[in-house]
């Protein structure tokens, strides 16, 4: 229950990423560099290097060795499998997988988590031996319909002997935070007492998991201060903090 | 002259061979996701008997890194070229062979990057894996070690000049007479290896060499993938050993593995 076990070919690590594609991802946000891009344009860019992270974990020689599984669902009024079920990173690295995502209109976060629930509890039997299944959620604001917060404490309980669930929350916004994280390099991440400006924010840190240590480690190793007790949020005001969330996903250990 | 080169696209059962002084077993075998692909292998091992010198090489080519079957098999190949050149003499001299070890590792970056630029990948992959790996060749190929030479210097006694070197996790054991022998010289550390770009990194090589082994009769050297073995106190049959190999090979963890053991 400490989330050690290594993803490997016959133990893959299974990353499941909620995209909201609401009408709201279409603002603009701080790209780096004095740019500004359409959110859902960071957001894709960030999952591609999400993407090639976990290529990059996965080579054995010049092989690619399928140590993740991926689900890719986005969501607004309803949910949309990008990958059309789950992907091996080997199949992955053929596609195209985020070229024609289009924003819509709402937020439906329930129908989002009620649609990954479904997809844990007809894989989680088969994960027993594997490392603990994360969702990485991505959204930019507060979700219409149905609260999902009960959806979500059920999904934080489902466990494989290597730990619970683990679910990681990217919030996109300009206002959670009082001051700028200047340098995401040395940033310690978001605590159980951070104080958060927005409720949206301050409901989505209870959602969000504690990060496992062993995570935390490879962070460390990639060059991040991420410090102990941070939880699995990150606030992205901008894309440096958003791609350190996807990056954030890719860290399960592995052989 | 009896020498052993292990074929990385090819199992070796554990096998067992006497070359005068020397008893050897050696065996090797790829992960078993590895041999379901079909690919190298990414340890090496090699050894070469010699008169009354035996010199090895066990390297664990680092699978993150580029092609880290490409760094095994080289760094292999030239440290035993090396270690056949020394004398006897100059291995007893701790800081001197280590310095001049050390020496020799950062100058085979050069023969090392060139083998890493020309290596070819395959024509058909998926293009993020291709620019994936292609960063990985900037940054080179990697790979751990631990080598030797033993020298016989008394028949009767059985007493022999050991020379031992290490960068990374391999896992060496030591037996006298009798028991095995605690070895605070030489240990694992998974930090520690060689990179074709950068030489020696994660730390300074280590070196056992001279007094601190006259005692020794035997030691065996494996990868992390025989870890399985671990915990004996004392080898098993040769039969017994590939049962055990077999076992390893059976864990979802299964990495490549290598094993030498000599005795003299």
């Amino acid at each position: 229950m400490d989330y050690r076990l290594q993803a490997t070919q016959q133990t893959p690590a299974y990353i499941m990423y909620l995209l909201d594609i609401s009408a709201s991802m279409n603002q603009l946000m701080d790209a780096g560099n004095h740019q500004e891009k359409r959110r859902i344009d960071v957001v894709t860019s960030a999952l591609n290097s999400a993407i090639r992270q976990m290529v990059f974990r996965s080579t054995k020689g010049s092989r690619l060795s399928p140590r993740y599984k991926v689900s890719i669902l986005a969501y607004s009024d309803n949910v949309f499998d990008v990958l059309g079920g789950i992907k091996s990173i080997d199949e992955l690295a053929r596609m195209k997988p985020l070229d024609n995502v289009q924003t819509q209109r709402l937020t439906n976060t329930a129908k989002a988590f009620s649609a990954a629930e479904k997809i844990l509890l007809l894989e989680l039997d088969k994960m027993q031996d594997c490392p603990a299944p994360l969702i990485c959620h991505m959204t930019d604001g507060a979700y219409t319909g149905e609260d999902p917060e009960p959806i979500v404490q059920r999904i934080m309980n489902l466990t494989v002997p290597d730990g619970k669930v683990l679910v990681e929350n990217i919030f996109i916004s300009d206002e959670i935070l009082s001051k700028p994280i200047e340098n995401s390099k040395k940033w310690p991440g978001i605590m159980y007492e951070t104080v958060l400006d927005e409720d949206y924010g301050n409901k989505l840190k209870r959602l969000s998991s504690p990060l496992p240590e062993s995570y935390r480690e490879m962070m460390i190793e990639t060059g991040y201060k991420i410090e102990p007790g941070a939880l699995m949020m990150l606030p992205g005001t901008n894309a440096d903090l958003v791609s350190l969330g996807f990056q954030m996903s890719a860290a399960t250990p592995v052989r | 002259m009896y020498t052993f080169y292990s074929d990385q696209k090819k199992e070796t059962p554990v096998s067992s061979v006497y070359r005068d002084p020397f008893s050897i077993r050696y065996g090797y075998a790829r992960a078993n996701e590895t041999q379901e692909a079909d690919d190298f292998g990414q340890d090496f091992l090699a050894f070469e008997v010699k008169e009354r010198s035996l010199v090895f090489a066990v390297c664990d080519g680092v699978s993150l890194s580029f092609c880290g079957d490409l760094a095994a098999r080289f760094l292999s190949e030239e440290l035993l070229q090396w270690l056949g050149s020394q004398t006897p003499e100059e291995l007893k001299d701790e800081s001197l062979i280590k310095e001049k070890l050390t020496e020799h590792l950062g100058e085979l970056t050069a023969k090392g990057t060139e083998a890493i630029r020309r290596h070819r990948l395959p024509g058909s992959m998926p293009p993020i894996l291709r620019e994936v790996l292609e960063e990985k060749r900037t940054n080179g190929s990697e790979t751990m070690f631990l080598c030797g030479r033993i020298d016989m210097a008394d028949d009767i006694t059985h007493k022999a000049h050991v020379f031992l070197a290490s960068s990374g996790d391999l896992r060496l054991r030591l037996w006298g007479e009798a028991e095995e022998i605690s070895n605070p010289h030489i240990t694992s550390d998974t930090k520690k290896r060689w990179s074709t770009k950068d030489g020696i990194i994660g730390g300074k090589i280590q070196i056992a060499t001279g007094s601190t082994l006259k005692d020794t009769r035997r030691i065996a050297v494996y990868s992390d993938g025989f870890s399985t073995i671990d915990g004996l106190n004392t080898l098993p049959s040769t039969d017994q050993l590939q049962i055990l190999v077999k076992k390893s090979l059976q864990s979802p963890l299964s990495d490549d593995l290598s094993f030498l053991d000599i005795a003299w």
